[in-house]
């Protein structure tokens, strides 16, 4: 009992010293060199010269939130600190990180504007805690995507999908023109997820996906929407010839450099695609993508992650933290996410980089913003990665029916969940 | 040195006996002294996080600055009714049973090889040369090599007109298997490593001997290398059944850092892992802890069967 108090003990955060209300200190998921790491260091170098708050940086790549878990049990830890919005929400909803509503709140310099001002309503509407507090600032934007090469697309006399169907149907096309349909790095088994949790999402909306995956019973996977999304699902697979050859068992990054050779058509992945296969791309690749298609009677929706701050609970300067904030989504700030870093911000009045132009449409035209992966990867992380990808893998690589993936769906949930109170 | 304490105790008669017991206690206190540093570290850095970790099964805790809650054996109960703990286990005990069988083969084979072979210390820092180099590398590459549309093994295959023995190799099916053909692979050296330092010590003659007597290389191994080198054998079982049981950077790194394959490729020290320390949403550290101790019984439990089933009497030569 001794041993696990210590463990917890907690440092009082206390009142601010002269040191601590002239300092901030921040962990960033960047590691030294990526171009958002220059950045940002770029801001908390002119930050500490605007303001005189010195800002105290260490970037400690992406197991940060890891680090400040762990650093969460002392009373060392930073004030600041950034990461995925998945990664954010967790921790806001373990009481890591605060609610940062009143930064929200706050006038971004040199603007006259609130952050809660800068940024859409729709995209920031999914970043909240269980609390219903904000969890994030997000300031850079990753959109997961049905990627093509434009050049390929109209060899094979086809248009853009906006249709389940229609995609089929440039499948064949694909196919009669001698390539796959769609690439995959089968072994990573969120990507393989990626098709199935879009489809599900377009037959039953963004939230189904979270509520199925808490469900204890397994009874909400019975839904037939859910069933016709699985069988969806097969008809791609099994579609002859549709899926690149030896996709179950491809090692990142080789089937997305496969697309990028024009071996397959099209490439489910975030809007880090076109960074990540550039150096492999076939000559006149020209990088192109739309939403994720509809499904008859169906729900459209953007599956966004954000990259963003959060305040620690315990931070001891929660106000330095959040003017950091405020400076950093200033427009010519955080301009450099899209003209240095090639990315997409979380403000839509910075245009995004070229070829990201078709993501930041598919943005605005969205009628509702989803989590990444419906949110349910992250808020039941152990059940997602050791029932629903299991059993999404072997749908994916056609190794079971519709109805007999459901069926194991609602059996192995029950058991998991009789194991984990 | 023993001579000359006993003629200093003959010499000095009743007051040297009185001295002896003096000598032996200052002689502890010295032992102690030069003990303490490493029973401190010891302690330090390894009993305490154990009894920490054995604590922390007892209770409800995500290692996130929250306050632990007491479940008492709960943890334990829940880990042994988890469907994928169990397979994890499976997977541990296939790299433990198998790869082990296949290892321990192979050393023998080898040891016996290269016994009468010119160049064995070449061969040999040939054969220890992938134990030196980290498991991630080595995983990744074997990722890489295996990699169906791209890798080197599917791609030679092609090139020699074998196309038709291409294979998806890091499938489901597949995936595992060659997970522990390249474990087989970086710990074969290690082991032949080790046995050939045992069979070392062999004095020829006795092979001498046996090749007079027309023996076998079958009948050279089973009566004389294999009684002879008993005690490293015994030695070489402890270390793997440590060593498998622990199996975690080369699943980890196989289908890439940071990106790790399907749960069911997972062993328990992976399983163990991730439940305490979440690629993303809550870690359960009370929970990971009480895996841990089970693998901890585990594994000593099994340490104390192999030292009781390899008991022999020791040959001295």
């Amino acid at each position: 009992m001794l041993l696990a108090g210590a463990l917890t003990a907690c440092g009082s955060s206390g009142t601010l010293g002269t040191e601590d209300a002239h300092t901030i200190t921040y962990w960033s998921t960047w590691n030294k060199g990526e171009p958002q790491q220059k950045i940002l260091q770029q801001a908390v170098d002119s930050f500490t010269k605007d303001t005189g708050i010195k800002v105290r940086v260490q970037f400690a790549g992406r197991q940060v939130m890891k680090k400040v878990q762990t650093a969460n049990n002392t009373s060392n830890v930073p004030d600041l600190v950034d990461d995925s919005s998945e990664n954010l929400i967790a921790a806001a909803d373990s009481g890591v990180l605060r609610g940062l509503d009143s930064v929200y709140a706050q006038t971004v310099p040199g603007e006259g504007r609130t952050i809660a001002q800068v940024l859409p309503a729709s995209s920031t509407a999914s970043l909240k805690d269980k609390a219903g507090q904000y969890a994030l600032v997000p300031y850079e934007t990753l959109v997961t995507s049905l990627w093509f090469n434009d050049a390929m697309m109209r060899k094979i006399g086809a248009t853009p999908p906006t249709t389940f169907d229609q995609l089929l149907s440039t499948c064949q096309k694909a196919v009669a023109h001698g390539i796959a349909c769609a690439a995959d790095d089968g072994t990573i088994p969120d990507y393989n997820a990626y098709w199935l949790s879009e489809l599900t999402m377009r037959h039953l909306g963004p939230d189904w996906l979270l509520k199925a995956t808490g469900d204890r019973t397994g009874q909400m996977w019975k839904d037939p929407g859910f069933l016709a999304a699985a069988t969806d699902l097969q008809r791609l697979v099994k579609g002859k010839g549709f899926m690149l050859s030896g996709y179950q068992g491809s090692k990142l990054p080789a089937g997305q450099q496969e697309w990028a050779k024009n071996k397959a058509l099209y490439l489910l992945m975030g809007s880090w695609a076109p960074a990540d296969t550039k150096p492999y791309a076939a000559s006149g690749f020209q990088y192109d993508s739309v939403t994720f298609p509809s499904v008859p009677g169906g729900q459209m929706s953007v599956d966004d992650q954000s990259l963003g701050f959060g305040i620690l609970a315990k931070a001891k300067n929660p106000t330095g933290a959040a003017k950091f904030i405020a400076y950093f989504m200033n427009k010519s700030r955080l301009s450099g996410i899209s003209t240095q870093a090639n990315n997409i911000t979380s403000r839509p009045d910075i245009k995004a980089p070229a070829v990201l132009t078709s993501v930041q449409k598919q943005l605005a035209a969205a009628p509702a913003i989803a989590r990444y992966l419906g949110g349910a990867a992250s808020e039941h992380a152990g059940y997602w990665t050791n029932v629903f990808d299991v059993n999404d893998d072997k749908l994916f690589f056609g190794e079971t029916t519709p109805a007999g993936f459901v069926d194991r769906l609602v059996s192995a949930s029950r058991s998991y969940w009789a194991s984990h109170s | 040195m023993t001579i000359s304490i006993r003629r200093a105790s003959v010499l000095a008669g009743g007051e040297a006996k009185a001295a002896a017991p003096a000598r032996k206690a200052g002689s502890r206190r010295a032992v102690l002294l030069f003990l303490l540093p490493a029973f401190v570290v010891y302690t330090g850095v390894y009993v305490a996080p154990a009894i920490a970790s054995v604590v922390l099964s007892l209770f409800r805790y995500s290692g996130t600055g929250d306050r632990p809650t007491w479940i008492g054996l709960r943890n334990f109960r829940e880990a042994v009714h988890d469907a994928a703990f169990r397979s994890s286990f499976e997977n541990t005990f296939k790299v433990l049973f198998f790869v082990g069988i296949a290892v321990f083969v192979a050393s023998f084979v080898l040891t016996m090889t290269m016994r009468e072979m010119r160049a064995r210390g070449f061969v040999r820092a040939v054969l220890f040369f992938p134990y030196l180099v980290s498991p991630v590398i080595i995983a990744i590459v074997w990722g890489f090599m295996l990699d169906p549309t791209r890798g080197l093994v599917n791609t030679s295959l092609r090139q020699a007109g074998l196309g038709g023995l291409t294979q998806v190799w890091l499938g489901p099916e597949l995936i595992f298997p060659m997970m522990m053909t390249g474990m087989g692979w970086m710990f074969t050296g290690f082991f032949v490593t080790i046995l050939l330092a045992g069979v070392d010590r062999i004095p020829p003659y006795y092979y001498e001997s046996a090749d007079l007597a027309g023996a076998t290389r079958w009948q050279k191994f089973r009566l004389i290398t294999l009684p002879l080198s008993w005690d490293v054998v015994g030695i070489m079982a402890v270390l793997w059944v440590i060593n498998a049981m622990k199996t975690f950077e080369f699943i980890y790194a196989f289908t890439g850092v940071g990106t790790p394959p399907s749960a069911t490729n997972w062993t328990a020290a992976l399983y163990v892992y991730y439940t305490g320390f979440a690629g993303s949403g809550q870690p359960e550290l009370g929970r990971a802890c009480a895996m841990a101790v089970i693998m901890l019984v585990i594994i000593g439990v099994l340490v104390l069967l192999i030292q009781r089933l390899m008991r022999r009497e020791r040959i001295e030569f």
